[in-house]
């Protein structure tokens, strides 16, 4: 083992200088090959640390794309605002590709934000258009929709253990919108509300009796105080 | 009590996952270096034939409406070649999403543990149980002698209590928070990981020096700590920080007869006001006071009380996580980490069975550091040896020189080792 006359120590590693002190060591007798406890750095070995250029490409052409957007609309036509469409849109993108795809956030966030975004997207069109649809036709469209493929995921998905109480919240949320509507906005359209309303009270149902079990437990476990 | 497929993170384990990052990931390390080549096969069964037993290891971390919880993790875990910077934080997701890693080197296996699984005493437990099971599936004749629970043993509820809680009694003794604390500083590397010294001395050296000052050896320690710190950070130095403050663990199990395998220890806190013409003998006097005084049964209490009555205020109870989380990482900087100077963590003796002593040459422990607590010690006795584990995040060791030096003045002879982490490469 090699000796540091500095420290007055002895120093188990493969190089030839004290860890401590930065002296060269002495090396006394025939040196063994020794097992080095600590492996030394690595220059070549660095951490996955992602390389974010094109992230900030997109970025950069996305305000760009709505600047200008922006000035055109300003300076060719103040009375027809389109381009708030351009940026709910280029945000919406946003959305879908670094929340809903590439990002490993819950199921239950996804799907709000995907909701959320649409919602937004379709608000703006509703905006530049001459006519009212979006509380009427739409939105109970929307909401029958996705009441309707959240119902077939839980039926088909091999995660619909997981997956139930998310869906059940969402049902719970829908059902009161409609409810909402139902009751208090009398100038809506309201037979799409009643068979959502309908609809999705009988999946509640359903999941309520079929998966009550699952609810109880995942309830206890995602908000224990 | 009934058995269910998760568990709420411990009262001290609440604070880390809020709160970990690469500049803090809150890992400690047990390491042996074993009499011959490690079989990673045999390790890795090793590994997922325990996991049965400690449920609270095969677990994955999961965000909840109001808390972080471990949820039951059925993904097999892997063992891995070691990594030169280890104590690293652990990439959870590459990780099968367990909360801790196994390391395999020639004839060196690692436990890297995340704090929020649980603490040093419970982390060297699950360390010897793999240590127990790999010799076994090795074929090696290894007999437990009551020191190890072999994989037979039916995994216990009180292994997975949290003992904080069930332990919580109503106890008011104040401590006052340091003031105008110092810390240890240097050039941080401009690369992650962290610089590793270990300072391996005989035990009996250090418990007879220890004994010439009537301390204890984590007094004896925890004195030469605060001594060490004078000498590199404030001596001659103009500064009105002169406070240093010194977290040790108390390991809470034996107090309270504790099975547990999560965390269950608290801090008492050594510290001293720097001041000139300061001796060791000084140092190790206010280490002693304090540590026993800390000790005392009514002062751990209190501080059960005040940690478990924080995670019972219904006003925090009630906020939800992504609020949460921000609320404990101001408050772990004003109320946790920013209150120490730096942490010594002796773990004591690894007693191992006789057949299994034949196989391991070499116990270590290490804890990482973080960016508020830069120097860190860590201590573990094994077989007439005691491995003190120095940890920075940055270049300078001169700390680490001035503590060897103290600890070797009487003549104790002392081998060190180094990751040589400040190498230009």
């Amino acid at each position: 083992m090699k000796y540091c006359k500095h420290c007055k120590a002895e120093v188990q590693s493969s190089e030839n200088y004290c860890p401590l002190c930065y002296n060269y060591l002495d090396t006394e007798g025939e040196e063994k090959e020794e097992f080095v406890y600590y492996l030394e750095r690595d220059a070549s070995r660095k951490r996955a640390i992602g390389n974010n250029f094109l992230l900030k490409l997109f970025l950069y052409l996305s305000i760009c794309v709505t600047v200008v957007c922006f000035v055109i609309n300003y300076f060719t036509d103040k009375h027809m605002l389109w381009s708030p469409v351009v940026f709910v849109s280029v945000l919406y993108m946003w959305i879908l590709i670094m929340h809903t795809i590439m990002s490993s956030r819950s199921a239950f966030e996804k799907i709000f934000f995907q909701l959320v975004g649409i919602i937004a997207l379709l608000l703006t069109l509703e905006r530049i258009s001459a006519s009212a649809w979006f509380l009427s036709y739409v939105l109970p469209a929307i909401l029958i929709a996705t009441t309707s493929v959240l119902a077939m995921i839980s039926l088909i998905s091999k995660h619909k253990k997981a997956l139930i109480t998310t869906f059940f919240v969402f049902y719970i949320l829908f059902e009161v919108v409609s409810l909402v509507f139902l009751i208090f906005l009398k100038d809506v359209y309201f037979l799409l509300y009643l068979i959502h309303a309908i609809y999705n009270g009988l999946i509640l149902l359903g999941t309520l009796l079929f998966g009550g079990k699952i609810i109880r437990n995942e309830v206890a476990k995602k908000a224990h105080l | 009590m009934k058995k269910r497929n998760w568990y709420p993170l411990d009262n001290a384990a609440k604070i880390f996952p809020a709160v970990y990052s690469e500049k803090r990931p809150y890992n400690f390390c047990f390491s042996a270096v074993l009499s011959e080549k490690v079989v990673p096969e045999k390790l890795n069964a090793a590994l997922n034939n325990i996991l049965g037993r400690i449920p609270t290891f095969k677990t994955r971390l999961k965000r909840g409406v109001f808390w972080y919880y471990l949820e039951e993790n059925k993904k097999p875990f892997r063992v891995e070649e070691e990594i030169p910077d280890y104590l690293g934080l652990i990439d959870f997701k590459a990780n099968n999403d367990y909360l801790f890693k196994v390391y395999y080197r020639e004839y060196k296996i690692s436990l890297v543990c995340f704090h929020a699984l649980t603490d040093g005493n419970g982390g060297l437990e699950v360390f010897k149980q793999i240590l127990l099971e790999y010799f076994l599936l090795l074929g090696k004749k290894v007999n437990p002698d009551g020191l190890i629970k072999p994989k037979t043993t039916p995994d216990n509820y009180k292994e997975r209590t949290d003992n904080y809680v069930s332990n919580y009694k109503k106890a008011k003794v104040r401590i006052k928070s340091p003031k105008n604390l110092a810390h240890s500083d240097g050039t941080a590397f401009d690369y992650e990981g962290f610089g590793l010294i270990t300072a391996t001395f005989r035990l009996d050296d250090l418990k007879a020096a220890a004994k010439n000052y009537g301390a204890t050896l984590t007094e004896y320690l925890a004195g030469v700590y605060l001594y060490a710190f004078f000498n590199t950070y404030l001596k001659g130095v103009n500064t009105k920080k002169k406070n240093v403050c010194i977290l040790v663990p108390v390991d809470m199990r034996k107090k309270y007869n504790s099975e547990s395998l999560r965390n269950y220890s608290l801090f008492v806190r050594v510290q001293r006001e720097y001041s000139e013409n300061f001796t060791l003998e000084q140092c190790i006097a206010s280490a002693v006071e304090q540590i026993r005084k800390g000790c005392d049964e009514k002062v751990l209490d209190s501080i059960n009380h005040f940690n478990v009555s924080v995670e019972k205020n219904v006003l925090l109870k009630i906020v939800p996580l992504f609020l949460k989380d921000i609320v404990l990482r101001i408050g772990y900087y004003f109320q946790g980490e920013n209150l120490q100077s730096g942490d010594l963590s002796n773990v004591g003796l690894v007693e191992l069975p006789k057949d299994l002593k034949e196989f391991v040459k070499d116990v270590n422990f290490s804890i990482s550091a973080s960016h508020t607590s830069k120097q860190l010690v860590a201590a573990i006795g094994y077989d007439e040896k005691i491995n003190v584990t120095f940890t920075r995040n940055f270049v300078e060791n001169a700390f680490e020189r001035e503590f060897i030096s103290v600890l070797t003045q009487n003549g104790e002879a002392v081998v060190v080792k180094s990751n040589y982490w400040e190498k230009k490469l």
